[in-house]
């Protein structure tokens, strides 16, 4: 997951290291937490996928030795046939709904009140219209 | 049991370990079918206990974060999907006010000429557009159904201009809502309580009349004698998180879960037929969509105007519009999307939405574990589809998109309106297109059918004395329109019936 979210940072020039390496982290823990959530037959199911997909990328790497970078783990993984593309799908979904409105993310993006700001201006706004 | 009835402090609404209650009338669920029901029983003079599996959110204490508003008032953190080809993606609220919390409070009454088919092809009696009137506008005035004064903000005015320039009807459409200050945060829910979902209208007026409801209090299965229905066993969640188990005694219940719960629940009781073998729903598929000017949708109201030239059978609107459902379009195809991670403020998402034709199973499972739900769509609706998206580029790419990405995985992106409608026509790859919806049907249809129908035209369960049905379970088709309006006015008629004199 916190690689997902590292790879993320990358395609984001605006985004400095200390941010990416803490917005990856939260994004990540997010992320569990709703898969956390999942009704059984998909945990059961994401489940099966992970033991073969990680039997995969130890089988891989036999062949290919040397580190990687986040973006080639997530490659290797991608090179799995068929399981790991839904399975790399749903896991970038639940990291991007959160690592995108995580405040040193969404100010790279170009927007200046955090989530919570924008949400407490509205109540004011609206609590002066009542 | 800790149920207060302050309408600015209601607690919890925790159970504090109550082990058996005995009720008149035990409403299963708080949702725009819960509430309403519970509201008409109170108003005819029945004591009511109201049960809701999710928990109380109010709107001060809404989640700021989409990620965390899954979390905490999405059923299972909003990863539901159908199994099928392709699988497709649906949502329900779990907290107090049901999925009238998360979504748009549009307001749309069920299309007349479609009544009218359900009512002589599922035997409906007292069902027609007329008959239903006063149970509609008493919905609407609950919610305040009303259009949102302008300026509805540039994803509204795009989609207005897009559709004015393909010669279409496009209408801006009636939402639940009183002073809307446009937060576009409407499924996290509001967090003003501008948006009148149950827990902003119906509830706080059954709580100052002396309704209980507890909230996180899951039910576990009926108990069943029978066609009599003696209550349920629920499990419930205390204010330290203890867990109990509770059990409820009650003349009359109406089960009000949605139109996955409430087949799974009947199902566990015994129940069978055709409870839970034609879920219907509405298959919708995004559209990613990128400007070349600044549009800054996550900081307007999701687009409040639709096309509603091709309705029932398609409509286009627009999505809500945050950074995070802005990256979760990205995320649906990274390697060729990402290069647009920088684009979020020239970026709008706008779908198409077709009347189902497909259906769906839903199989319970035991001891009260999340369901199996599976769906399949017809091939009219995957006509419908491609149809919808090509038509909805073609307007989008004619006022000046610079790209359409259709939720599509592997598709490069219509650049321009001729490509867009080149694809009109083709049929959407079933492996690749990834689809969704948040409206869901007819998993208990309503009809005087037995053989079609799981609940009589007043939403009695066949084969029980004491168990109604009184949620978008009961629709008996996709209406092509949004439920919240029917099933409201639906569970407010069928109380009436089966609580009032006539009962």
């Amino acid at each position: 997951m916190q690689a997902i979210a590292e790879s993320f940072g990358a395609e984001l020039a605006s985004i400095n290291e200390a941010a990416q390496h803490q917005s990856s982290e939260k994004a990540a823990t997010a992320a569990e937490r709703l898969l956390d959530l999942a009704p059984w037959h998909l945990r059961l199911l994401v489940m099966t996928v992970e033991i073969l997909a990680s039997l995969w990328c130890v089988i891989y790497r036999l062949g290919h030795a040397g580190r990687r970078n986040p973006a080639e783990e997530i490659a290797t993984f991608e090179k799995f046939p068929l399981i790991s593309a839904p399975l790399l799908k749903l896991y970038r979904s639940l990291v991007a709904l959160s690592w995108f409105e995580l405040p040193e993310v969404s100010s790279s993006l170009g927007l200046h009140e955090t989530r919570e700001q924008r949400q407490q201006r509205f109540r004011l706004e609206r609590s002066a219209l009542l | 049991m800790t149920a207060t009835s302050s309408l600015h402090d209601w607690g919890d609404l925790r159970s504090s370990g109550a082990r058996t209650l005995d009720v008149d009338v035990l409403v299963i669920g708080s949702g725009a079918g819960g509430a309403s029901t519970a509201a008409t029983a109170i108003e005819l003079g029945h004591s009511v206990l109201m049960l809701e599996e999710g928990p109380y959110v109010p709107a001060a204490k809404a989640p700021a974060l989409m990620a965390d508003s899954f979390a905490k008032i999405w059923r299972h953190g909003g990863l539901t999907a159908t199994y099928g080809t392709p699988p497709l993606a649906y949502a329900e609220g779990c907290c107090v006010g049901g999925s009238t919390e998360v979504n748009s409070a549009i307001f749309q009454r069920a299309p007349e000429a479609l009544l009218a088919e359900w009512q002589k092809n599922y035997r409906l009696r007292n069902f027609s557009a007329e008959e239903l009137a006063p149970y509609y506008d008493w919905a609407a005035q609950v919610v305040n159904a009303s259009l949102t004064p302008p300026p509805l903000g540039m994803p509204s005015d795009l989609l207005m201009r897009a559709g004015q320039a393909m010669g279409w009807q496009v209408k801006q459409l009636e939402r639940g809502q009183r002073d809307c200050v446009g937060t576009n945060l409407c499924a996290l829910p509001c967090p003003t309580g501008g948006k009148q979902s149950m827990s902003s209208t119906l509830i706080p007026a059954l709580l100052q009349r002396g309704t209980a409801i507890i909230a996180e209090a899951k039910v576990t299965r009926l108990i069943r004698q029978g066609s009599w229905i003696k209550g349920a066993k629920v499990c419930t969640r205390d204010a330290d998180g203890q867990t109990h188990n509770l059990t409820v005694k009650a003349r009359r219940i109406f089960l009000c879960a949605g139109a996955i719960q409430t087949p799974a629940l009947l199902q566990q009781a015994g129940f069978r037929g055709p409870i839970g073998q034609k879920l219907r729903l509405h298959p919708t598929i995004k559209c990613l969509t990128h400007f070349n000017e600044i549009i800054d949708a996550q900081d307007y109201r999701l687009p409040l105007v639709a096309v509603t030239q091709f309705m029932p059978e398609l409509r286009l609107g627009g999505s809500v519009f945050t950074p995070g459902t802005f990256g979760v379009a990205l995320a649906e195809d990274w390697q060729r999307r990402s290069g647009s991670i920088g684009k979020m403020r020239q970026s709008a998402i706008y779908y198409a939405m077709v009347r189902g034709r497909g259906h769906g199973r839903v199989i319970s499972m035991p001891g009260g574990a999340a369901p199996i739900v599976t769906y399949r769509l017809d091939p009219q609706d995957w006509r419908l589809l491609g149809e919808g998206v090509s038509r909805l580029a073609q307007a989008m790419l004619t006022i000046g998109a610079t790209k359409v990405y259709p939720s599509i995985a592997g598709h490069e992106g219509w650049n321009d309106p001729q490509q867009a409608a080149k694809a009109f026509g083709e049929k959407l790859p079933k492996n690749r297109s990834q689809l969704m919806t948040i409206h869901l049907f007819g998993s208990c249809p309503m009809g005087d059918s037995p053989g079609i129908c799981g609940a009589d035209s007043f939403g009695r369960v066949f084969g029980a004395e004491n168990l109604f049905v009184a949620d978008a379970s009961l629709i008996p088709e996709a209406p092509g329109v949004n439920p919240q309006a029917t099933v409201m006015a639906l569970a407010r008629r069928n109380a009436l019936h089966n609580l009032g004199e006539q009962s």
